[in-house]
């Protein structure tokens, strides 16, 4: 099993390295930020990022302008990704739930990193900025129901149509709550 | 000149919708109700409505500008009203101006009247128009004002040079409505759509050449694209089904969309023809000869696929004065993307058409890009309204600059089509406000100098 | 910039929003020369569209709008906050959003295009509360319609869906169909209440319309429509500068000049971004800038012969501030996924808490269940709650798909007391006091309010919610109205049933801050039908004496 992961790993440097020395798609109303093509910092973030996201296919110039972002905000999260990269490695942890636990365990600021990473891939926003909309997880995993907005591709009225039941989730939190501030509008 | 949006030989807005009409049954019996029937089908697939009748005017009292080389051509009130439209006209006057562009009191009509299309009418069915015309339409009495052209020189004699030089079509026999399906097609393209009108390019006389029939011309900022069979230049790989259903609704998925005039010519006439004689047509439009297109080198609607790379984004907000223009992506993203997707494929119904896969995105001309996105396209079939909002100078919705448009039809081409073009604002420009139809049409002799007759189209 | 020599015309408005555009519009077409003059820039959508994409908070309407440092406006709804500056005890609940730029608020609205109730307009008479206003729904009725057409409303057949205000014709465009969520929220209604669910009329597209889309169903009328389905003001800006009327961004009225009798106002001063004076005169002067910014303007413009401000013989100018504060509360639903955020914001209304004898002792309001995309809402609180990878995604799309979100429009009452005023210790960059206004929610509100938790705790039981979360206190809903209130007696109203002003014979004013009541329903289309009245008023008088 850790063989798998690390296989994710490596695939994901190789990935990086492709996209150092090749351009992304010209960043809308922005450039992307300017990561060079070897980062180790980048590829233990790519690494936890696939653990915590439970995700083997993960954007590497997403990643790369998440990881900007969030280490510019808050520096310390270069060290505290590392922590949980080591952590990763060291227990041989496979997914997001082991990770997330074992880092929260490990270090109460952990839990902090694991939130931001989360926010990153889900949310698509790093140090409070938007890095990507559209592309970001939380829209990929309710594609077959609802569009981001301002992207909506169903026609008029598409709206009448059934969207997918969806199931009670079973599964745990892997993480203490946190308060839950809604950002007043 | 501002309301007049085409050259005059081209398909115009009219006002009215001629939805509903009987398809003629089109048998040869001389009852007036089946003449009455098929006389008004007739014109339909003539698209008389196009030019005779002005926005917001009664269907077929006249009064539409179109331009002409040499001013306006104000189209005239053909309503059975005696004094002001051809109530007088007998059946042997509506003969000559329909097929051989001559008035009632002998002058000769301005071209932008397409007689020398008309011309190919069959006798029964210039009396079934007649009838129709007579007896099936409202008369309005309503003036049309009189065309005031100042033409340099004798027209009746400079129209008389053009007649020679332009090729009538033959008259065709017999019933039309038992024709083959060739034949049909034939008469439908050349007798009654005029296809050729639009689709042929002209001499430097402005007379068609019938030896690049349909091989796709200028039309005042569109092009009326090739549509010969050509697998490169044309619609080799259109099937008579994307045809029939790209004149019946205006759309053929994956291939096409009509705006523009062609929009007019599809919401005013093909979609209301039968599906047998837009399989007639079709079928004939198939099979005539093929041309290649210096500019066309693969089938314009076989570019692209869907492409989505992540959004990344700058995460700034700007000012609300900050109104800086957008690079090409961020034109796309801001502009376009809502409807047509990040990805470009349209929305699910394709109600909003792909991108990619779509002749006016892979046309190695960017007219009629250019051209959809300053005018829009608003175009009302059977099948219902279909309306992309116009990004030109009096759209509500954005109004976007030369240059920007000159940059997202770049990044559109680019992306979808054929490649870079490399369009320029100059370029954009020019077609956003077209300069003068080139001056060509009915050339005056030098030194005749006799005052011109009022116009009658 | 325009010279200074030549700035006169028949009418000059002060703002371009819905109310200023379209009486431009009006005069404009009738053959009457206009200036309108706006405070903020011109603007356009794309830029609009993409800020919204590159904004991190994306409920917050007003954080696609970073506004002029010399035309600011509210940068959020936040208490304090760094414009409208609110006081009292309910100040929270005042604390308004609106934009100040060429088009004006309509850029970002949910497009609900109500008419009021005849009832709205005398609701003294009627129910012995508030005022009656000085004109009835009657006299509106002509002007609703032309507004109506102008803005491209879709709405209900009357005679299958009676709305409450008489029509003499229908909707120019049939009514926007409910999404999935909608309709078994209709269902649920239907059959477990004795309530019901109407499709509200909104100004949006459900055909082409007026050179502009179909609605596609982005779920973003506000903070903004990206291809221009749903109305807003700057097509009015558009269609009236076709017709010649001249439009002045960044030009910021500080001053209402008058003749030395004080009857007839004879120019408005206004300043550029970099605070150059210019003076505009005309016959006619219209203030349509929003309620707040309109009191802001006349109180700004008070010299020795009007203490108290322009038009303010009564000193109820800035008084009597009104909105329909409101209640929300969201929870998740126990029963089948909704995906709510499918088609436009707001489509359905619970209108049956809008009128009856009840109103003689609380305030009508109407029920928004919010047809708001959650997926956002749903990722932070699922990260919130601990969850990572496969749970965190099994989490997101169970609460997107759950997540109901209620609101309501809660009538208020003018009440003199709750005003604005200029601040005396806050100013912009040129200098002009940020407008500051003391609330205090009127008691028939608060009874408004408590019935609207009673009646939202009722539909949390049928929907078996849970994690209910209710919004703290009140909250505004961007309706301010009342501060230059309408009325028949001068004594105790600034303007009267035709919005002219009592003390200044030509000077006229139109924007909520004309209403008498804030009526039953989103205040837009009534803005519109008063400024469309306005218009004719005026063509009345300028064309024919």
């Amino acid at each position: 099993m850790s063989l798998m992961r690390r296989d994710v790993l490596l695939s994901g440097i190789g990935a990086l390295a492709a996209w150092g020395g090749a351009s992304a798609e010209p960043a809308l109303g922005g450039s992307a930020p300017p990561v060079p093509a070897v980062d180790p910092g980048l590829a233990r973030f790519m690494a936890v990022s696939h653990c915590l996201t439970d995700r083997t296919e993960l954007d590497t110039a997403v990643g790369a302008a998440l990881y900007a972002g969030m280490v510019e905000a808050t520096p310390e999260r270069r060290a505290q990704v590392a922590a949980l990269y080591d952590l990763q490695e060291k227990h041989r942890l496979i997914t997001a739930s082991e990770l997330a636990k074992a880092g929260e365990k490990a270090d109460k600021s952990l839990k902090d990193a694991i939130h931001d990473i989360m926010i990153g891939w889900y949310r698509g926003v790093a140090g409070g900025k938007v890095v990507v909309y559209r592309t970001a997880l939380m829209f990929d995993i309710t594609k077959d129901a609802i569009y981001p907005k301002t992207y909506a591709a169903g026609g008029p009225f598409y709206w009448t149509t059934k969207p997918p039941e969806v199931a009670r989730p079973t599964g745990l939190p892997a993480l203490s709550p946190s308060p839950f501030v809604v950002e007043p509008t | 000149m501002a309301d007049i949006k085409h050259i005059f030989w081209s398909l115009l807005l009219g006002g009215a919708v001629l939805g509903g009409l009987p398809i003629a049954s089109a048998h040869a019996e001389d009852d007036e109700q089946a003449l009455m029937a098929r006389g008004a089908y007739l014109a339909t697939a003539g698209d008389c409505v196009a030019c005779h009748t002005r926005p917001g005017g009664k269907p077929f009292a006249g009064g539409l500008e179109i331009a002409t080389p040499k001013g306006a051509v104000i189209s005239t009130n053909i309503t059975p009203d005696p004094q002001n439209g051809i109530g007088a006209y007998t059946l042997d006057d509506f003969e000559k101006a329909l097929r051989r562009g001559l008035r009632k009191d002998g002058a000769y009509l301005y071209p932008v009247m397409p007689y020398v299309s008309y011309a190919g009418l069959t006798d029964q069915d210039v009396r079934a128009l007649y009838t129709w015309f007579m007896h099936g339409v409202q008369p309005v009495a309503e003036k049309v004002p009189e065309t005031q052209i100042g033409f340099p020189g004798n027209i009746r004699m400079s129209m008389m040079a053009w007649n020679m030089l332009a090729e009538s079509e033959k008259p065709e026999t017999g019933d039309s409505s038992t024709y083959d399906k060739l034949r049909r097609g034939h008469y439908l393209a050349t007798a009654l759509e005029h296809c050729g009108t639009c689709h042929t390019p002209r001499n430097f006389m402005l007379v068609e050449q019938q030896d690049q029939y349909l091989a796709g011309s200028q039309l005042n900022g569109w092009f009326a694209p090739n549509i010969t069979p050509s697998n490169t230049g044309g619609i080799g790989d259109w099937s008579e089904d994307d045809l029939v259903a790209y004149l019946k609704t205006g759309h053929a998925k994956g291939r096409s969309q009509a705006a523009g005039p062609m929009g007019e010519a599809v919401e005013h006439s093909t979609s209301h023809l039968s599906d047998e004689d837009l399989h007639a047509l079709a079928a004939f439009i198939k099979q005539v000869p093929a041309h290649d297109d210096d500019m066309e080198h693969q089938a314009r609607d076989s570019f692209g696929t869907a492409t989505q790379e992540p959004d990344l984004r700058s995460g700034v907000v700007h000012r609300v004065d900050d109104l800086n223009e957008l690079d090409g992506p961020a034109l796309y993203d801001a502009n376009c993307a809502a409807c047509h997707g990040a990805n470009g494929a349209g929305t699910a119904d394709q109600y909003v058409p792909s991108l990619y896969t779509n002749s006016v995105v892979g046309s190695g001309r960017t007219d009629n890009l250019v051209m959809t996105i300053l005018e829009g396209v608003n175009r009302t079939t059977p099948s219902g309204h279909v309306s992309m909002p116009s990004f030109g100078s009096h759209s509500d919705v954005q109004r976007l600059s030369d240059e920007e448009i000159a940059r997202l039809v770049n990044y559109l081409t680019i992306r979808f089509g054929s490649g870079d073009h490399h369009l320029t604002a100059e370029q954009v420009g020019v077609m956003r406000q077209p300069p003068p139809v080139p001056a060509v049409a009915p050339a005056a002799p030098q030194g005749a100098a006799q005052p011109a007759p009022p116009g009658h189209t | 910039m325009p010279s200074d020599q030549n700035l006169s015309a028949d009418v000059v408005i002060v703002g371009s929003g819905v109310a200023g555009s379209s009486i431009a519009n009006e005069l404009v077409r009738a053959g009457l020369s206009v200036i309108v003059l706006e405070a903020g820039p011109r603007v356009d959508r794309q830029h609009f569209v993409e800020n919204f994409r590159n904004l991190e908070n994306k409920p917050s309407y007003q954080g696609p709008f970073p506004s002029t440092p010399w035309a600011p406006h509210p940068p959020n709804q936040m208490s304090p906050n760094k414009y409208l500056h609110t006081t009292g005890p309910d100040a929270e609940a005042y604390q308004q959003a609106y934009l100040r730029l060429m088009g004006g608020t309509t850029w970002h609205w949910a497009g609900c295009a109500w008419r009021y109730l005849p009832s709205d307009f005398e609701l003294k008479t009627r129910y012995g509360q508030g005022r009656d206003w000085a004109l009835t729904y009657d006299d509106l009725e002509p002007f609703y319609y032309q507004a109506e057409v102008m803005m491209g409303v879709c709405g209900p057949d009357p005679s299958v869906e009676d709305l409450g205000s008489p029509r003499r014709q229908p909707y120019p465009m049939e009514a926007l169909p409910l999404s999935y969520a909608g309709e078994e929220f209709r269902k649920l209604i239907t059959e477990k209440t004795p309530w019901r669910i109407v499709h509200e009329p909104q100004a949006r597209n459900t055909r082409p319309y007026d050179g502009r889309p179909t609605c596609e169903g982005h779920n973003n009328c506000m903070p903004i429509c990206p291809i221009g389905a749903m109305y807003n003001g700057s097509y009015s800006v558009y269609h009236a500068e076709a017709a010649g009327a001249q439009f002045i961004p960044n030009a910021v009225v500080y001053r209402i000049e008058r003749d030395a009798a004080n009857k007839k106002v004879t120019a408005v001063h206004y300043y550029d971004p970099d605070k150059g004076s210019h003076r505009v005169s005309g016959k006619y002067f219209v203030i349509a800038a929003h309620c707040i910014e309109t009191a802001k303007l006349l109180l700004l413009s008070a010299d020795e012969q009007s203490p108290d401000g322009v038009a303010n013989s009564s000193g109820h100018v800035g008084r009597n501030m009104m909105d329909h504060t409101g209640v929300q509360v969201t929870f998740i639903s126990g029963d089948k996924a909704l995906w709510p955020g499918r088609g436009p914001l707001e489509t359905n209304v619970i209108d049956n808490f809008r009128d009856g004898t009840w109103r003689n002792e609380r305030g009508a309001y109407l029920v928004h269940m919010v047809d708001d995309n959650q997926v956002d809402f749903a990722t932070q609180l699922a990260i919130s709650k601990g969850y990572v990878g496969r749970e965190l995604e099994e989490q997101i799309r169970y609460l997107a798909s759950h997540t109901v979100r209620l609101f309501s429009h809660n009538e208020a009452l003018p009440d003199p007391e709750n005003r604005l005023t200029l601040s005396k210790t806050e100013k912009d960059a040129l200098g002009i006091p940020h407008p500051q206004v003391y609330y205090k929610l009127p008691q028939y509100t608060v009874r408004s309010c408590d019935h609207t938790r009673s009646v939202f705790k009722q539909l949390i039981h049928l929907m078996h919610g849970t994690d209910e979360e209710w919004t703290p206190g009140y909250f505004p809903q961007d309706h301010p109205s009342g501060s230059t209130i309408m009325g028949v007696d001068p004594r105790d109203s600034v303007v009267d049933g035709h919005c002219r002003t009592h003390d200044h014979e030509n000077l006229f004013i139109a924007s909520s801050s004309v209403f008498s009541t804030v009526g039953t329903g989103n205040i837009t289309l009534t803005v519109a039908a008063i400024a469309l009245r306005v218009a004719d008023t005026l063509k009345k008088e300028l064309l024919h004496g």
